[in-house]
């Protein structure tokens, strides 16, 4: 009877995960953002690759070790850590770097199944100002998550078609060469590429082993023969993780050496030096220098001491985007109005560490909890249910 | 549910993080019961508990230190399927169970021996999941029927495809404890209710890494499959909750050897707790507004809670319906007179 009773408590929590799953709190707002006519640029680099090296360890970043051409690289621009979101999943990071959103818990759930971005992303902007873009991935995960801004406004989409045997583990090969063949439309502003085989081969040979040395080694070859087709006088490279791995190889929580990660970027527009990098900066920085606006449900802003632009012309920039917003969004505008914050960011000269904190707090809201009152009723009623049976079986 | 064990299962409710205190209960306990026994059970409490430590040691995540677990836990398995082996097939019932009874521990060592080539047929993978197969349908089967020495084979072969290295060497000398223990329970009886649980936290730390998603050290990949393009997907899912299965498992069996008393009640016990800490954790994410780093661990904890509790109901419906059904089968394959069976399917 005790049991009996206990399983149709226990049908309680489940009942609560699935009527009670936490939604992000600003999903019908970012559907308005998306749609945001937001103003255009001229664009400072010409062209900007990214590539994504997918969970580079940090200390395997900033060592440089066995990558020859990360050092390079690094010595003529900026290299430092990144801090990627507490979900170290890939999904939910590509989601922080590519919209300037945090990830969600979803976002985790659904890491190996289908989902997509319905907010406004990097993408999102160079479409809406007519740019080409193009991805080349190891896996499908990143046309997934972007797949509606795909279908709208991606010039080339590269996936992976995987290895034969265990050896590669993934077709970097294909992303690779689903690369150059981007890089050869000279109307592409922005190609992203996505490198697997190192945070494979750390899963299933683990970060110590001479495999995962090599998986380092391959993929630094590989980012040295796509610089070789940039001009970085007038193109840059960003190189970054996604998400960090702990000495297992593996990621997904919070834990630190699973978030920590790290970034170089080099070429047209980035300033030299080793600053520290927030993932949700990634996307408002590089749209600043592709002459696009920051994507408007992003909680990032343009990050000042990554990028070696003139602070007059940043701030310029970033007015006349964050205006646009304020127009589509009359409830953040109303937030702000008449408040000293924004009358202190508009007085500004120009656009410094101090503005790029009061812009990121002018974005939309972060979400807040995800997680209504009433589970907490639900949670009472459960425990005190279990004491009852409890009681009632003593 | 006695007060002691109640007032024990409370408190680990109201904790909002409970991984850490799952280790010092492991080091606890096993020094409680190394305290109580005697002997050659002391000794070998405390080898349980010192490999139970290693899996979790930073020294098993460095080369030597993986080599060293992988080699351990496959002689483990070894030594137990030559040991347990002659006497398995000697009682096996009825007697065409010979034929299957060792396909779980030579799957895994096939799957050792097999290269790692996605497309060759007797691929690693594929003896990974002959051995899984078998080993789940001869645990219960062995369980249901009391069969001991098969049960112990099948169970071990069956936890060392989820959990390779030092886990399966603490898994293969945890079912030696069980086997060679003495049948006074070591537990005392007003610690009998939380001794389920607390087992079920501690193995979940040692063998899954314990709450978390992020250490789930249980992937497609560690079950020989890798394709990220086409990842499937179910098998999967169904290899993630069969691996807390397996721990879940492990755990009230250990549980219902140190405290004695149907194996049903302490799935009930399990059950009770987990569904209290899911309803803590609700208390906590609903009500306390904490940070976003307790909010994310708290949001884990509450999908591992519900998980577990998911399946520590499957099991109470399974214990039950085996419970019912068990004494027939047994009499049927084994003869038995009907006064001589006993309640309690799964041996203790």
């Amino acid at each position: 009877m005790r049991s009996i009773s206990l399983a149709a408590v226990a049908l309680l929590p489940l009942a609560a995960a699935v009527l009670l799953r936490p939604e992000p709190a600003s999903q019908g707002e970012a559907a308005v953002l998306r749609n945001a006519p937001l103003p255009a640029f001229e664009p400072i680099a010409r062209r900007i690759v990214v590539v994504v090296v997918d969970g580079w360890r940090r200390s395997d970043a900033l060592s440089g070790t066995g990558m020859p051409n990360v050092e390079r690289f690094a010595a003529a621009g900026s290299r430092g850590p990144m801090m990627a979101g507490v979900r170290s999943f890939t999904k939910p990071c590509l989601r922080t770097l590519f919209t300037g959103r945090p990830g969600t818990f979803q976002d985790s759930l659904r890491n190996v199944s289908e989902d997509h971005v319905t907010e406004d992303s990097l993408f999102t902007r160079l479409t809406g100002a007519h740019r080409l873009w193009g991805s080349s991935t190891y896996s499908p995960d990143f046309a997934e998550l972007f797949g509606d801004d795909m279908r709208v406004g991606a010039a080339r989409v590269y996936v992976g078609k995987g290895a034969d045997d265990f050896g590669p583990y993934v077709d970097d090969d294909a992303a690779e060469a689903g690369a150059m063949r981007i890089l050869d439309d000279a109307a592409v502003v922005l190609a992203v590429v996505h490198f697997g085989s190192v945070d494979h081969t750390g899963h299933i040979l683990k970060p110590w082993s001479p495999a995962y040395r090599e998986a380092l080694t391959a993929t630094d070859r590989r980012l040295g023969r796509i610089a070789a087709r940039l001009d970085l006088n007038r193109d840059a490279l960003v190189v970054l993780g996604d998400h960090g791995a702990d000495d297992d190889g593996h990621h997904g929580g919070p834990d630190a050496l699973a978030r920590e990660t790290a970034f170089l970027a080099v070429g047209r527009g980035f300033a030299k030096g080793t600053p520290a990098f927030a993932p949700e900066d990634f996307a408002p920085t590089l749209a600043i220098l592709l002459g696009v606006c920051p994507p408007a449900s992003g909680v990032g802003a343009p990050d000042p001491a990554l990028l070696s632009l003139d602070p007059a012309a940043l701030k310029g920039r970033c007015d006349r985007c964050l205006l646009a917003r304020f127009a589509v969004a009359p409830s953040d505008a109303k937030r702000w109005e008449g408040t000293p914050e924004l009358a202190r960011y508009l007085a500004a000269p120009g656009f410094g560490p101090a503005e790029a904190e009061r812009f990121r707090a002018f974005g939309p809201r972060a979400g807040g909890s995800e997680h209504p009152p009433i589970q907490a009723l639900l949670g009472l009623a459960i425990v005190a249910a279990v004491i009852g049976i409890w009681r009632i079986g003593a | 549910m006695s007060g002691s064990a109640a007032a024990l299962l409370l408190a680990l409710a109201a904790l909002p993080g409970r991984d850490q205190w799952a280790g010092a209960l492991l080091l606890a306990g096993a020094l409680a019961l190394a305290a109580r026994g005697r002997g050659s059970g002391r000794s070998l409490v405390l080898c349980v508990a010192a490999a139970g430590v290693l899996t979790v040691l930073p020294m098993s995540r460095t080369p030597l230190g993986h080599s060293a677990g992988l080699a351990a836990g496959d002689a483990a398995l070894v030594i137990l399927t030559v040991l347990l082996a002659p006497g398995a097939l000697r009682e096996a019932r009825p007697r065409s169970l010979r034929f299957v009874a060792l396909l779980p521990p030579l799957g895994c060592i096939g799957s050792w021996l097999a290269p790692h080539m996605r497309l060759a047929v007797l691929a690693s993978a594929t003896f990974t999941r002959i051995a899984v197969l078998f080993g789940l349908a001869l645990f219960v089967f062995a369980a249901a029927t009391r069969q001991r020495r098969l049960e112990s084979l099948a169970f071990a072969s069956l936890a060392s495809c989820f959990f390779p290295g030092w886990r399966t060497l603490f898994l293969v000398l945890l079912e030696g404890m069980g086997l060679l223990s003495p049948d006074t329970p070591p537990v005392p009886g007003r610690f009998r209710g939380a001794a389920a649980p607390l087992a079920c936290l501690t193995l979940l730390v040692l063998l899954s890494g314990g709450y978390g998603l992020s250490r789930i050290d249980l992937t497609l990949i560690a079950l020989g499959d890798s394709d990220p393009v086409n990842p499937d997907v179910a098998w999967g899912a169904t290899a993630v909750l069969l691996s807390y299965a397996v721990s879940l498992a492990a755990a009230v069996r250990l549980a219902a050897r140190a405290a004695g008393g149907p194996f049903g009640d302490h799935v009930a016990h399990a059950l009770a707790a987990f569904v209290l800490f899911t309803g803590a954790d609700l208390i906590w994410l609903g009500a306390a507004r904490p940070g976003i780093l307790l909010t994310m661990r708290l949001e884990e904890q509450l999908v591992f809670d519900v998980a577990i509790s998911a399946l520590l109901l499957a099991l109470t419906a399974a214990t039950a319906l085996v419970e019912r059904g068990a004494p027939r089968l047994q009499r049927r394959l084994t003869a038995v007179p009907e006064d001589r069976s006993t309640p309690g399917a799964f041996s203790s």
